[in-house]
């Protein structure tokens, strides 16, 4: 039976290399293709899935890959990185929309292309950490916040931030801070009362002391 | 204190199964089938027992099958496991997959 999934899995490597050009052709693919390796681990599930997973970067389009990695049960979410990765490594594909679409539902990979090919600015960048990389938004969203901040912030963007990132507010404050000591567009902690405005004042005094404080990361 | 028949003899042929003679995948001559043994082995052992996984691992010959199962045992054991011993673990993987490992034994809280 699994021999049988493995026989499956590389017939539609092979018809799916198809539509692609300059793919790959199919009995390549099928014979002694990338995947060939693999069929020695066919009884050890855990294996066969982390062997595809090395190989499934050949690949030439993101329909033949999904083909693959669907199959590949807690596999899957690995499957699909390996394959976005080895993309953005060979340059094959970069467009970062395609990559990120192509990790599906699997934050792993989404977090880890978000950090590595950032789309748009910092308010697209934390959209897309809450859509596509929602275990790990503090993170992802700490990150683009740490690239706003070491760029070029605008005031327009601080004031978007404030209505947009409401749900950490100390996180924001702490970033707003540095905004305002490493940028001269005018960007301000606030003297309200609000929880930005203070833990933004807050970070603003310890950031007093540090004379290398726009360069922290 | 009170034992139960036999579990003196049941420890004696652990400990000499584990310190002081080939374990029964060593005992296996072809490498596929001892390395098989090793990944059925350590995908058993508990979460406690990390430091036993870092140090059976090398003894898998095969790099593929010996990163999938370091992998898949982080993957099954992302609660509770001792730092220390997650790092030694994570640390016998190649880069890439060092990097997976780590996210998965350090960063489960991100994962909830």
């Amino acid at each position: 039976m699994k021999h049988l999934l493995f026989t499956a899995l590389l017939g539609i490597v092979g018809c799916d290399g198809t539509d692609s050009a300059g793919a790959v052709p199919p009995p390549a693919l099928a014979g002694a293709g990338p995947m060939a390796p693999c069929a020695s681990y066919v009884d050890l599930p855990d294996v066969f899935g982390y062997c595809i997973a090395q190989h499934v970067g050949a690949l030439p389009n993101p329909a033949a890959m999904v083909s693959v990695c669907q199959r590949l049960g807690v596999w899957q979410g690995p499957c699909r990185q390996a394959w976005v990765l080895a993309q953005r490594r060979s340059g094959r594909i970069s467009d970062p929309d395609l990559l990120l679409a192509a990790c599906g539902p699997f934050a792993d990979c989404a977090f880890e292309q978000l950090d590595t090919a950032p789309i748009g600015g910092v308010l697209a960048q934390i959209d897309r950490c809450e859509t596509y990389a929602r275990p790990y938004f503090a993170d992802c969203a700490g990150h683009a916040l740490t690239r706003w901040v070491h760029a070029d912030p605008t005031l327009a963007e601080a004031e978007a931030l404030r209505l947009r990132f409401t749900d950490q507010p100390e996180v924001l404050g702490r970033f707003l801070a540095l905004a305002a000591a490493c940028s001269d567009v005018g960007i301000r902690c606030g003297d309200g009362p609000d929880r930005v405005s203070y833990a933004c004042r807050t970070a603003e005094a310890e950031l007093a002391g540090r004379p290398q404080k726009c360069r922290v990361r | 204190m009170v034992r139960a028949p036999g579990s003196s003899m049941r420890a004696l042929t652990w400990l000499v199964m584990l310190g002081c003679g080939p374990t029964p995948c060593e005992r296996l001559a072809e490498v596929p089938a001892r390395d098989t043994c090793f990944h059925v082995e350590i995908l058993a052992l508990p979460t406690s027992a990390v430091a036993t996984v870092a140090e059976i691992a090398p003894r898998i010959q095969d790099p593929v099958v010996r990163n999938a199962t370091l992998l898949a045992w982080a993957r099954d054991h992302r609660e509770g496991v001792d730092p220390a011993g997650a790092s030694a673990l994570c640390a016998l993987l190649p880069v890439e997959e060092a990097r997976m490992c780590e996210r998965r034994l350090f960063a489960a809280h991100l994962a909830r």
